[in-house]
């Protein structure tokens, strides 16, 4: 490869650039070669390395322009990689800080739907003793009514005995039903309710327990 | 060489170089001098002007010579103001080095 193909092929790899940088470029290494001169042309082209390389090093070199003003960016060489690795620490501590600041912006957002899942969990709980509660009454009114039909019917069983005893089947019926889910109401009471009210607990030491761990 | 040449001390030999010339030099001859200090490629001069020209440490200039247009490179105030930035810090840094090298030895 002579100086004129080196040219013209770092041209046509520089199509992608904007026509100043690509003049520029162009200019400088046109330079580069009428001052190495004829004999010396070889040498440069060989040092260069490939119209690649030279196009590699200017792009990395416009890649840095965003962040130009900071003269500690890197020029696109690996023997700088170094200077990267010296400057990564603060780069980390401000990645956590964006990330707790992140976190106080989005605070809006993820306060309120931590708080609506938690209140949809308790309040479905909470749905469920309403529920289990209703049973129980329920169960006790039918068992209070039971009674009192019978009550009612025994009374009412000279004046008319057969709508009496009817009534006294329907009502020992009724009590017996009624007792039965009472008890089963009481016994999801003191079973399932201590179970629910342990759940929430941990539900809400979840947060604490899980902030611990992380700085632990 | 062993040790690595950072983007700013890159920056520093190149300012330091075009500043000895007040006509300002262009980049055939930078490259060659900073060759005798650092082991750096061709094409690695070229991004660095760039940029240091685009922060205005550097001022650009076309100059002719032997019938021809050759690009000049000269130091601005900025840039001798970067230069002398980049000259303390390196005393600074290599004093601390040297010291501790030095201490190093004198314990054994």
């Amino acid at each position: 490869m002579n100086r004129i193909e080196f040219m013209k092929e770092l041209e046509q790899l520089l199509s992608g650039v904007s026509e100043s940088e690509k003049a520029e470029a162009m200019a400088y290494y046109n330079d580069y070669f009428d001052d190495a001169g004829e004999e010396n042309e070889a040498d440069v082209i060989s040092s260069l390395g490939s119209p690649r390389e030279v196009y590699d090093t200017i792009l990395e070199g416009l890649g840095q322009k965003p962040a130009g003003e900071n003269n500690d960016n890197v020029t696109g060489n690996q023997e700088v990689g170094k200077h990267i690795i010296a400057k990564d620490d603060p780069q980390r501590n401000l990645k956590i800080a964006l990330l707790i600041l992140v976190g106080i912006i989005l605070c809006p957002v993820w306060v309120p739907v931590l708080f609506s899942v938690l209140g949809t969990v308790l309040g479905f709980m909470f749905a469920g003793l309403g529920i289990l509660l209703a049973v129980t009454c329920v169960g006790l009114a039918l068992f209070v009514a039971g009674v009192g039909l019978l009550i009612v019917s025994f009374a009412q069983l000279i004046a008319a005995p057969i709508a009496a005893i009817f009534i006294m089947g329907i009502s020992l019926m009724l009590a017996t039903a009624g007792a039965a889910i009472f008890i089963l109401s009481i016994w999801l009471w003191k079973t399932v309710v201590p179970a629910i009210f342990r759940l929430i607990v941990k539900i809400c030491r979840m947060p604490f327990e899980r902030r611990e761990g992380q700085t632990a | 060489m062993i040790y690595n040449t950072g983007a700013a001390l890159l920056d520093a030999i190149v300012l330091a170089i075009v500043s000895r010339d007040t006509e300002g030099t262009y980049g055939y001859k930078i490259t060659q001098e900073m060759k005798q200090a650092i082991e750096i490629s061709e094409s690695t001069l070229y991004p660095v002007l760039r940029r240091l020209q685009k922060d205005g440490c550097l001022e650009v200039y076309d100059k002719e010579c032997a019938g021809r247009n050759r690009r000049y490179y000269r130091i601005s105030a900025a840039g001798r103001a970067q230069l002398n930035m980049y000259e303390s810090e390196w005393y600074q840094y290599s004093n601390k080095i040297t010291t501790l090298f030095r201490g190093g030895t004198s314990h054994e």
